[in-house]
């Protein structure tokens, strides 16, 4: 987002010429500072067609603002597999909230651990407030229902070849099981995580 | 609770967004030697992933931008057209409600915010009958359990609970009815979860959830409090003695027992407050009250049988019975209150005993809330005490006007004036004319919750009373500083 601000200073003055992928950007970025996300995500995913593979981390924060957080979550595997280069503590703070809202709680409280100070200060306040909230629902043990709801949501996007969420779900399923003397459905849980490994091997892409 | 507009527009949001991007009109586009059909080759392939994945709002701005590129584009015309036709003729939207059921959904929402809840039920389970829709399911649960149908609505927020787009508002109002029902764990449960959205409805659930702490079908408070007092020498009907003023601590507890909402209920209340100096005006009261109350929500109605035995410097100083009766109804903004109470008082010692006899107090006013947090009200009260030695009775009356003020989502100030002319009975036999008095009164108290059970409160009030008896004219303000804990359990 840094690069964001950069482009947003510059802007001003720019009018459309070329239409190259930093026009684009340039464009979604307007559109993302004036909240019109929907505006700004068709930018983004122009920029990244037309050559911008770092677009995606911004594909991916302008998803989380439309407040699609399965759909920000891939887009932030995708992110990280074409543009690992281009990451950032401030993608990392948008890539956690995406977690929180899809209730992937451990996956968020985990990114924003990793934050520290580096996104600045205020956004570092907001981490460590939402790292406060987090804390109690990652340390009680959750009813059977919840875990019930992590498994739900695992196999539906496991069905749907959303392999990332997928892993992300049985993730949370087996850190929330370890929560509970009686481990519920943890073994499942590790077995879901083996199956959207072995998925992800078939499919040729790293796990 | 959350307003019923934020939770038709969450779920309007989430069916679909807004048609703002017309196609068809070539205004604005480039002339043709500046067409860049590359370019908008490009959008349109987003908006054709976009569209697939079901995201129509990305893909009409998308076919838009791709028109004003090139308005010969006919893919994305088409592909435009029938994203924002009423009825569109053939093509496929993939994931998308068909446009014959956006409108149906449009019509429903629209009976749903008139008030209709049986016509909008009707409309969204028509809906349903294509397939399971998150949306529909939240708007129709809330049309149930506005309706009083809690099983209804449990089974269909159930199901939009499984949709992200609108399962923290579907948890919300889940946890609205687990608290109704007096199921507080599951409740709590419900309301974390609605509580991570970082909107409305996480606001709405985290009030909710603090609101939840303290309550329940057994309620324990206690309160304890330093303050000053300017004036604490008054008489039963509030002349003063004195005007001599000291510091006190006080203590109270309480104790509140219920088995539902709406239905019996007991309450015991104990205080003690120590005077620093003047230890003849330390006070004990002892109340013990049992009622039932009916209504729901914002709505009710209650009455109340209670009895108060008061001491003084630690002499018996009064008992009481009292009957009480009360309403409140809102809708909407508005609400209108009254409350009438009768006292059938003794006092036990000699210097106020002609003050024994029956006390009457009415009040009404109309309130009306501006915005989430802030809610005002102007009324009028009336009372009387009909005292066994008549010169001491009255009859007195006046406006007053309270408020109460949000100030963020855990603090809040409470303002309360009132105006009270008073005519006494008879001739005061000591003064020789027949007294007749004015009261000024304010309140203000600013509380902030400290934690989810722990509250700090600030208090102060100021009296201004004057007489046709110039003697009897005093000023009285008071100040003091407490903790407030409330539980709730059961």
């Amino acid at each position: 987002m840094k690069r964001l601000a950069l482009l947003l200073a510059l802007l001003s003055s720019v009018a459309r010429a070329g239409e190259t992928a930093d026009d684009h950007m340039l464009e979604g970025a307007r559109y993302f500072q004036a909240q019109q996300f929907t505006e700004a995500l068709v930018e983004f995913r122009v920029a990244e067609r037309t050559g911008d593979a770092g677009a995606s981390w911004y594909v991916a924060s302008t998803l989380v603002k439309l407040r699609r957080p399965e759909d920000a979550l891939d887009a932030f595997e995708r992110a990280e597999t074409s543009a690992a280069g281009d990451r950032d503590a401030l993608f990392d703070y948008y890539h956690a909230l995406a977690c929180y809202d899809a209730r992937l709680f451990f996956c968020a409280d985990r990114l924003l651990s990793a934050l520290g100070e580096q996104p600045g200060p205020r956004i570092a306040a907001q981490a460590r407030q939402i790292r406060a909230d987090l804390a109690h629902l990652i340390s009680i043990p959750p009813s059977t229902g919840a875990i019930d709801w992590y498994h739900a949501r695992a196999q539906a996007t496991l069905s749907a070849g959303r392999i990332a969420l997928a892993r992300s779900y049985y993730n949370e399923a087996s850190s929330l099981a370890a929560l509970r003397s009686d481990g519920y459905r943890r073994k499942e849980a590790l077995a879901g995580l083996a199956r959207a490994r072995a998925s992800v091997a078939q499919a040729g892409v790293a796990p | 609770m959350i307003p019923l507009a934020l939770a038709i527009q969450l779920a309007v949001s989430a069916a679909s967004g807004p048609c703002a991007i017309l196609a068809g009109s070539p205004e604005g586009a480039p002339d043709p030697p500046t067409r860049d059909t590359e370019g908008a080759a490009t959008y349109r392939d987003v908006g054709d992933e976009a569209r697939a994945s079901g995201d129509v709002s990305a893909a009409r701005v998308a076919y838009e931008q791709a028109l004003r590129r090139d308005p010969n584009d006919a893919e994305a015309r088409i592909a435009l057209q029938v994203l924002c036709r009423p009825d569109p003729q053939g093509g496929t939207t993939g994931h998308l409600r068909p446009a014959a059921d956006e409108a149906a959904f449009e019509e429903a929402t629209g009976l749903m915010k008139n008030g209709d809840r049986a016509g909008a039920i009707a409309a969204f389970e028509r809906l349903r009958v294509s397939g399971p829709d998150g949306p529909t399911s939240l708007l129709e649960g809330i049309c149930e359990l506005q309706l009083g149908h809690e099983g209804r609505a449990r089974q269909l927020l159930e199901e939009a609970r499984a949709e992200p787009s609108v399962s923290a508002a579907a948890s919300f109002f889940l946890g609205i009815i687990a608290l109704g029902e007096g199921r507080r764990d599951d409740a709590a449960t419900l309301l974390s979860v609605a509580r991570q959205d970082r909107g409305p409805v996480g606001e709405n659930a985290a009030d909710l959830l603090t609101a939840s702490r303290r309550d329940g079908r057994v309620l324990v408070s206690a309160l304890t409090e330093v303050g000053y007092d300017s004036n604490i020498q008054l008489l039963p009907d509030g002349t003063s003695t004195g005007g001599t003023g000291d510091g006190y601590a006080s203590a109270l507890a309480g104790l509140f027992a219920r088995l539902w909402a709406s239905g019996p209920y007991a309450r015991l209340t104990a205080q003690y407050r120590r005077q620093i100096a003047i230890t003849a005006y330390d006070l004990g009261d002892l109340s013990v009250a049992l009622g039932v109350r009916t209504g729901r929500g914002s709505s009710y109605a209650s009455a109340e049988y209670g009895y108060d035995f008061l001491s003084l410097g630690g002499a018996s100083y009064l008992s009481a019975h009292r009957l009480l009766g009360g309403a409140r109804w809102k809708s909407g903004r508005v609400s209108l209150s009254g409350a009438y109470a009768v006292r059938f008082e003794s006092f036990l010692t000699s210097a106020t005993e002609g003050y024994s006899g029956l006390r009457h107090d009415a009040d009404g006013d109309v309130g009306w809330q501006f915005g989430h947090l802030t809610e005002v009200a102007v009324g009028y009260h009336a009372g009387s005490d009909s005292v066994r030695v008549a010169p001491l009775g009255y009859f007195e009356h006046g406006p007053l006007a309270r408020a109460r003020i949000g100030v963020g989502r855990s603090a809040r100030v409470l303002a309360e004036t009132r105006l009270t002319f008073r005519g006494y009975d008879g001739v005061d036999p000591d003064f020789g004319i027949q007294r007749a008095d004015r009261y000024l009164d304010g309140a203000i108290t600013v509380e902030a919750d400290v934690s989810s059970r722990w509250t700090l409160r600030a208090t102060g009030t100021a009296r201004r009373a004057t007489s046709n008896v110039a003697d009897l004219a005093y000023s009285k303000l008071t100040a003091a500083l407490g903790l407030v804990y409330a539980m709730g359990a059961m």
